[in-house]
């Protein structure tokens, strides 16, 4: 059990795909009888309310239908994560919001596409972002060990996809070669040159040029700061 | 400057403990309600762990103000985790080396601001934190900690290991996870680069002389607070250690 997790926090670390990261999340979740995992709103705690983001979601009928209707207003799991630290169940939800039928229904509503229960974890970054990982499935069985290691997978999930895409928005800025770019992207998912030399078919010098190329152009010293910075702000040019 | 307070030199920070007990209180008793095990003294919070073997570290203004500190103690003697053995999957570790970490509080006015990446407060006693590792030959500091803290741990690339699972705590559904991390140079070494501070930010007084204040023994080992009076960068390469020569800019 804590092998499953330690070997998806080492897995998050050095993913360096979107999809990667998507394929290991869903191994992990499996393991503790989840069904779905979805991330929505990596965004800041102001936003949670007017912007759900759906990223990495299956893909379901659900969530169009969450969409359409404006569920977030009325979601007691929504509602409830933007006030609280840890994670919680729908069972909580429903008993807690047993006496307002519009937050009922949009918890009926999901019974019916099958999402019988849910585990929701709010996850707020050392970054600053905000984001609600849940957790569904008809045989979830929300005893303590279940929900620390659902717990964890969404942390080393938001983490992993935090910082993938603060490589895009950064990245996604027309100063560095592409290249560059993608060199970068490995030297972030903790590849050495001679390994990204052989995932790129080019030698480990040439990788060390478009490194040290890439530093120039940031302004830093090391790479391991190159990379900070693009991770943590994601506002310098790439 | 971050100030290693030891049961020698304690003395020279009684008005520094008392503000450190009282914020305890207001954190921990006022704001979050915990009661178990803690000794209550007015408005100071005090438990078990307070021991002679216990260091504070704590980053203080040059004025003696508290931005944040964090309460030390070797594994050898009881320590947190011995009364909390349900979030230890396995033994709990111990040793002469392993050091438990407990009691991490950031001043209000020292927090993060908007936009700030990390608050300078915190990143100062992370630098001190691993090198007052090495000034006792510490290899891990163990804690117990908000899992809400976790995504930043593992943000700033510290490398630790999970001792357990997140379990609960208090009664307001809270849960937290013992973590140990490595406290070796290299992490001094990452701490340094990441939070951008590139010179030694810890002081340890010996011993004072009789009579002496802590502002005396600083003049008196000609101690210069690094952070506050030289700021620019190049004003920081040029110092050494936590003693530091006056720069001038000609």
């Amino acid at each position: 059990m804590m092998d499953v997790i330690a070997q998806f926090m080492s897995d998050c670390r050095t993913a360096s795909t979107y999809h990667e990261v998507e394929a290991k999340f869903k191994q992990a979740f499996r393991v503790f009888g989840a069904e779905t995992g979805t991330v929505s709103c990596l965004g800041s705690t102001s936003n949670l309310l007017n912007s759900l983001k759906v990223v990495g979601s299956p893909d379901s009928e659900f969530v169009r239908n969450y969409a359409e209707n404006n569920f977030i207003r009325y979601d007691p799991a929504a509602k409830k994560s933007v006030s609280t630290l840890s994670g919680f169940s729908w069972d909580e939800c429903r008993f807690e919001s047993r006496d307002d039928p519009r937050a009922l229904h949009v918890l009926d509503v999901a019974d019916d596409f099958g999402y019988k229960n849910g585990f929701v974890v709010p996850i707020h970054s050392g970054l600053g972002n905000f984001s609600v990982v849940t957790f569904t499935g008809d045989h979830l069985e929300l005893n303590p060990t279940t929900r620390g290691c659902l717990h964890l997978i969404a942390i080393y999930y938001h983490v992993a996809l935090e910082r993938l895409m603060l490589i895009d928005t950064a990245v996604s800025k027309p100063e560095l070669t592409a290249r560059q770019k993608e060199v970068l992207r490995w030297v972030s998912a903790g590849k050495t040159d001679w390994e990204i030399g052989q995932i790129l078919s080019i030698s480990e010098a040439t990788v060390n040029r478009h490194v040290e190329r890439a530093k120039e152009r940031i302004g830093v010293r090391t790479r391991a700061q190159a990379i900070v910075e693009c991770l943590v702000n994601g506002i310098v040019s790439l | 400057m971050i100030h290693a307070v030891t049961s020698a030199n304690r003395n020279l920070y009684a008005n520094q403990l008392t503000a450190m007990h009282k914020m305890r209180y207001h954190f921990y008793v006022a704001q979050r309600g915990w009661s178990d095990g803690l000794t209550i003294d007015e408005d100071r919070e005090y438990d078990e762990f307070d021991r002679a073997d216990t260091v504070y570290l704590m980053n203080l203004t040059s004025d003696g103000q508290i931005k944040s500190t964090f309460r030390l103690m070797p594994t050898i003697n009881d320590y947190l985790l011995d009364r909390l053995p349900q979030f230890v999957n396995g033994p709990i570790p111990r040793g002469n080396h392993i050091w438990d970490m407990t009691r991490w509080i950031i001043a209000p006015s020292f927090r993060k601001v908007n936009g700030e990446r990390y608050s300078k407060a915190h990143s100062e006693l992370a630098c001190g934190l691993f090198e007052f590792a090495a000034t006792r030959g510490i290899t891990h500091y163990t804690t117990l900690m908000d899992t809400r803290f976790l995504p930043a741990v593992e943000q700033a690339g510290w490398k630790y290991e999970l001792l357990g699972l997140p379990a609960e705590y208090g009664d307001r559904g809270e849960t937290a996870i013992a973590v140990i991390i490595d406290a070796g140079p290299e992490s001094l070494a990452h701490n340094r680069m990441i939070y951008d501070i590139d010179y030694s930010i810890l002081f340890e007084s010996p011993p004072p002389r009789l009579g002496e204040r802590i502002e005396d023994v600083l003049a008196r080992l000609n101690v210069i607070e690094t952070i506050e009076k030289i700021s620019d960068r190049e004003a920081r390469m040029a110092t050494w250690g936590g003693l530091t020569t006056q720069f001038s800019a000609a």
